[in-house]
């Protein structure tokens, strides 16, 4: 600490020494490269908040594959989550905020909130697991072993969801963030809310933000607001 | 806190402003440190918070650290380490605290950001608005709204739920979240205006307290404290190689006659005369020197960075110019002068004291030359001055030790009949042998001791002229000088009544000496004095008339007897002195006084007063002043030239 202090010190002195104009010069300096550091660095992290994860395409209806129970009767909604995605956590707790006090045509979906895991990974519930658990009365969390369901359901972003109606048909797909990891009033959420109240498919497809779920992911194409 | 005194704190309202601006000073200072140590804290914070809250990004299998860590580290080197170092290195200035605002509404957005938009994230916002009312700055207050405005604004471009919310659930998001920055804002502009009008009324209430301890209540000059604080707020410069040589000086002024001017025209006038001579000085005074006013009609100047004594002279030259010009005060014309005394630093001293005391003693030295003069402090001056003090200590045991003696000088008529004598003080000092009169009068004056030794004169005076009245044929006078203080004293006519009746002296015997110092110190008293002198029969003669401010107009005013030419006038030539003494002693006989010529050295002298009528003569061209033995063999010796020069009349006949 006292090497620190007579650093300061020892800086202050050749500060005060140094010419008005110097200063001057010095000021400027430090103001520009702030300014150009901070505008560089907002516009960054405003661009990766804001750049939307990649999907593949979502069958129209419930694919016969899969391996996931649907519901004989009520809405089934599929969550898929990287379990490290710490920007998901966002999506958990929207979604938990969709089985609060709601009153839909169908009852509430059932919720299953598939992790990926990849193969022989050893990876073990983590704190997205329990969160689900905590958060999400009554619903489920299974592994997605090599993103195998994934795959099936076009979902290719951590914190995609898709919603069924009990016939099978696709009511809703996209996410329900406004940006990484920000929770908060946004379309996505809105239109699942809609689609879950009405049992309407939703008319626009929301983006997804979140890690890529299986490899390199590819920016969306498509609507969000 | 001290100020110094400079020409933007010479008034109150100045130096209240300069009180506030350094409180602003200090307390931006604390707050600017405060801000620096406050960003440093919240820069490991925040990127604690994003390494808990998101600490990696992932790609199925593969990750890297998170770009809200990132965000949280470079923010150090971005925004927030310029704005530790602003408040470090430059803290005060407007550039560091709009910096520190901006900076410290970025942490609170970008905290936001890296928490994921938690609404109890805002609150730091809030927060932020506050600490920097701290500030005491309401630009600080706008430059910190203005970046949350600007935020806000872009962020409403392109990701509006973020700010506003979305359209089908809160179309009015906006207006709540401006409606709580500007509600914030109110209270903390109010707050601001409030403390800032308090900080203002500190300083003036400072600024009225210093100025009422520190300077002069009548001129406004500095006072002792002042010129104190001055005097140590600057220390010498002699000791660095290039201001080897520079010196400081204290000119010690005191008016001339300014006790005369207030006792005659009236405290008021001389209230209002002392205003005028300060203005008149402080014109005189280089800036940056320190003007005072330490007593009644007393001024010190403290110069700074002299060059060389000559200086000093040049100075004290100027302060007795600018009072040169008559005053006009409540329509008297009035003429004042001054003397100067000029110590050094640090020949004559190093601390104000000492200073001020030989700047002192070196203006009673201009003011015994003459006055309206200055004299530099010396080494003579100190050798006086200790000579004086030595002297006035044993004056107390002079009279006890018989060291006093009185001599007498013979008055006589035009035609060479003595008439009586003066007597003259003098003192053998064991020591430093006989001591003139004018080095001991004043000394016992200013002791006090004029009193012991007056009345000690006046007995031992009426002593001998009862004793001349036994020896000669016809009475012979005596003259006494009489002191100011003695005069002064109420019960003057009556002491010298009894001392008279204690010698069973007849009054019309003594002659009672005094000046024009004495005579005009208060007129009405005066006459009142001498009419009870008068009464009693003792004569009043006008002693040392034609120096000084001599007024003819006294000559009909005050009961004398006789006045008494100065030997100046008697003994030195100048232009039409014999029309003037003429003039004078024609005057003074058509008003009924007698007149006595002193200093009568030559046969002209005697020749050219008596051709003008003049009275009485006294002078060494008749004799000495001689001691107490001696007088009665010049009485016999003046009668019996008396008896040879009568004889030598009726041969004649």
């Amino acid at each position: 600490m006292s090497v620190i202090s007579a650093a300061i010190r020892c800086a202050k002195y050749e500060w005060r020494a140094a010419s008005p104009r110097k200063s001057r010069i010095w000021i400027l300096g430090i103001l520009s490269f702030s300014t150009v550091c901070t505008l560089a660095g907002t516009a960054l992290l405003f661009s990766f908040d804001q750049t939307a994860g990649a999907v593949s395409t979502v069958p129209a209806r419930w694919p016969a594959a899969s391996v996931i129970d649907r519901p004989a009767r009520g809405g089934a909604l599929l969550v898929f989550v990287h379990p490290y995605c710490s920007c998901t956590v966002a999506t958990l707790h929207e979604i938990a905020s969709l089985s609060a006090g709601r009153n839909s045509q169908n009852g509430p979906p059932s919720t299953t909130v598939l992790f990926y895991r990849p193969k022989n990974s050893g990876w073990i519930p983590g704190n997205l697991w329990k969160e689900a658990e905590r958060e999400i009365p009554g619903a489920r969390q299974i592994w997605d072993d090599d993103g195998r369901e994934a795959k099936r359901f076009g979902a290719r972003t951590s914190g995609y969801a898709v919603l069924y109606n009990a016939n099978g048909g696709l009511l809703f797909k996209g996410g329900v963030t406004g940006s990484r990891g920000h929770e908060g009033d946004n379309l996505g959420l809105e239109q699942l809310r809609a689609s879950i109240d009405t049992g309407r498919p939703a008319p626009r497809t929301s983006l997804v933000f979140g890690c890529a779920l299986t490899g390199a992911n590819v920016q969306q194409t498509g609507e969000n607001r | 806190m001290i100020l110094p005194d400079t020409e933007s704190t010479s008034t109150l309202q100045g130096r209240a402003d300069e009180y506030f601006r350094y409180s602003k000073d200090e307390l931006t200072i604390l707050v600017d440190r405060m801000f620096a140590w406050l960003l440093a804290a919240e820069w490991i914070g925040m990127i604690v918070t994003a390494l808990v809250v998101s600490p990696r990004v992932w790609s199925g299998t593969q990750s890297g650290v998170h770009p809200h860590v990132w965000a949280a580290i470079l923010a150090g080197p971005a925004f927030i380490f310029p704005a530790i170092a602003l408040a470090t290195f430059w803290p005060t200035r407007q550039i560091t605290r709009h910096f520190v605002a901006v900076a410290q509404i970025l942490v609170s957005i970008l905290l936001i950001d890296v928490t994921g938009g938690r609404i109890e994230t805002h609150f730091h916002v809030f927060g932020s608005l506050a600490f920097l009312a701290f500030y005491r700055d309401w630009r600080v207050l706008v430059t910190a709204s203005a970046v949350t405005a600007i935020d806000h604004v872009v962020r409403g471009v392109w990701w509006p739920e973020s700010v506003y919310g979305i359209v089908t659930v809160s179309p009015w998001r906006w207006v709540e979240h401006a409606w709580w920055v500007v509600f914030e804002d109110s209270f903390l502009f109010l707050s601001i205006k409030r403390s800032i009008q308090e900080m203002k009324d500190v300083a003036i209430s400072k600024a009225r307290l210093y100025t009422g301890a520190h300077h002069d209540v009548l001129t406004g000059l500095a006072n002792r404290r002042l010129l104190q604080e001055s005097f140590e707020s600057r220390p010498p410069k002699q000791h660095g190689p290039k201001q080897q040589g520079v010196k400081r000086a204290v000119l010690f002024l005191d008016l001339d006659r300014f006790k005369q001017a207030n006792d005659t025209l009236g405290h008021t006038v001389g209230d209002a005369l002392l205003k005028l001579v300060a203005s008149r000085l402080a014109t005189a005074v280089a800036p940056g020197d320190t003007l005072a006013r330490v007593g009644g009609d007393e001024f010190v100047v403290l110069m700074e960075n002299l060059n060389n004594d000559e200086d000093a002279s040049v100075a004290g030259s100027r302060l007795l110019n600018a009072l040169a010009d008559p005053f006009f005060v409540d329509g008297n014309e009035l003429l004042l002068s001054a003397s100067v005394g000029v110590s050094l630093f640090p020949e004559h001293g190093t601390d104000l004291s000492a200073l001020q005391e030989r700047a002192d003693r070196a203006m009673y030295v201009a003011k015994s030359r003459g006055r309206n003069q200055f004299a530099v402090f010396s080494s003579e001056i100190a050798k006086h001055e200790n000579r004086l003090q030595e002297i006035g200590r044993d004056l107390y045991q002079a009279q006890k030790r018989g060291e006093l003696q009185l001599y007498f000088q013979p008055l006589v008529e035009r035609d060479g009949q003595l008439t009586g004598f003066e007597a003259l003080l003098r003192w053998t000092h064991p020591e430093h042998g006989p001591i003139s009169p004018s080095e001991c009068i004043p000394l016992a004056e200013k002791s006090g001791l004029i009193l012991v030794i007056g009345d000690w004169v006046l007995r031992e005076a009426c002593r001998n002229c009862k004793t001349w009245q036994r020896a000669g044929e016809r009475p012979i006078r005596v003259a006494v000088n009489v002191s100011a203080i003695q005069f002064e004293r109420e019960d003057f006519p009556d002491h010298v009544a009894s001392i008279l009746d204690e010698f069973a002296m007849e009054p019309s015997l003594l002659t009672l000496e005094l000046t024009e110092g004495v005579l005009l110190r208060d007129l009405e008293r005066t006459r009142h004095q001498l009419d009870g002198l008068r009464a009693s029969g003792i004569r009043i003669s006008l002693d040392d008339f034609g120096m000084g401010y001599s007024s003819l107009s006294y000559l009909a005013m005050l009961p004398a007897d006789t006045i008494k030419l100065d030997h100046t006038f008697v003994n030195r030539e100048f232009a039409n002195a014999s029309a003037v003494l003429a003039s004078v002693i024609e005057m003074a006989h058509r008003v009924g006084l007698r007149v006595t010529g002193e200093g009568v050295e030559t046969e002209a002298q005697n020749d050219r007063l008596s051709g003008m009528d003049c009275d009485e003569l006294q002078g060494f061209y008749f004799s000495a002043p001689m001691p107490e033995e001696a007088v009665a063999g010049y009485i016999a010796s003046s009668e019996g030239n008396r008896a040879v020069a009568s004889e030598a009349v009726a041969a004649t006949v």
